[in-house]
């Protein structure tokens, strides 16, 4: 018995708390972050989408979708592809606009039979 | 013929009838997406690039600015 007492007051000793395994493991990861993936954390990058456009309030954003493409082409067409005010709408038509109808619509572009006025 | 029994009937039904007749009507007039003759108003959205649709401004957005470029 006493031995057996003796022995468990070593094994305390010696055998990691759960608590402090668990705070160890925490502490580990933190460490990890802070130290080599600062510069991950830090370069979070900048997000945007099309701005609230007033010709388009309402929730159905469709027409948005559609005129944004358009107006683009419309853009290219009359003053080149390095024009900076086309991007504006080159970014508002891939935020707006499923992927699926930019393809169909640059597809039917290609083919030269998009049914609006560019 | 004594409908009077039914007036209240009337009144409801007709409130209704109404408020749905004046929104519907709202809609035709004054929805940016509605144009009633496409051949003098090809783009009928374009009226409000500057312009309000929403009963009140809650957002403070500037109106008189349009996001979208001319070119």
């Amino acid at each position: 018995m006493l031995v057996q007492g003796k022995f468990s007051r070593v094994n305390e000793l010696t055998r990691p708390n759960f608590f402090r395994l668990l705070w160890s493991s925490f502490s580990v990861g933190f460490a990890d972050l802070s130290s080599s993936h600062s510069h991950t954390m830090s370069e979070v990058q900048q997000l945007s989408t099309a701005p609230f456009d007033p010709r388009f309030p309402n929730q159905n954003q469709t027409r948005h979708c559609y005129s944004s493409y358009v107006d683009y082409h419309r853009c290219i067409r009359k003053k080149g592809e390095d024009y900076p005010a086309c991007e504006y709408f080159r970014k508002a038509y891939r935020s707006l606009c499923p992927n699926s109808w930019i393809e169909k619509w640059n597809d039917q572009m290609e083919a030269g039979t998009f049914p609006g006025k560019i | 013929m004594g409908f009077t029994t039914l007036m209240p009937l009337f009144a409801a039904l007709g409130f209704g009838v109404g408020l749905s007749a004046f929104y519907t009507l709202r809609l035709a007039t004054r929805n940016p997406d509605v144009t009633w003759r496409r051949s003098t108003n090809p783009e009928p959205w374009e009226e409000f690039r500057t312009a309000q649709y929403k009963f009140m401004n809650t957002a403070n957005h500037d109106y008189s600015k349009s996001p979208a470029p001319k070119f």
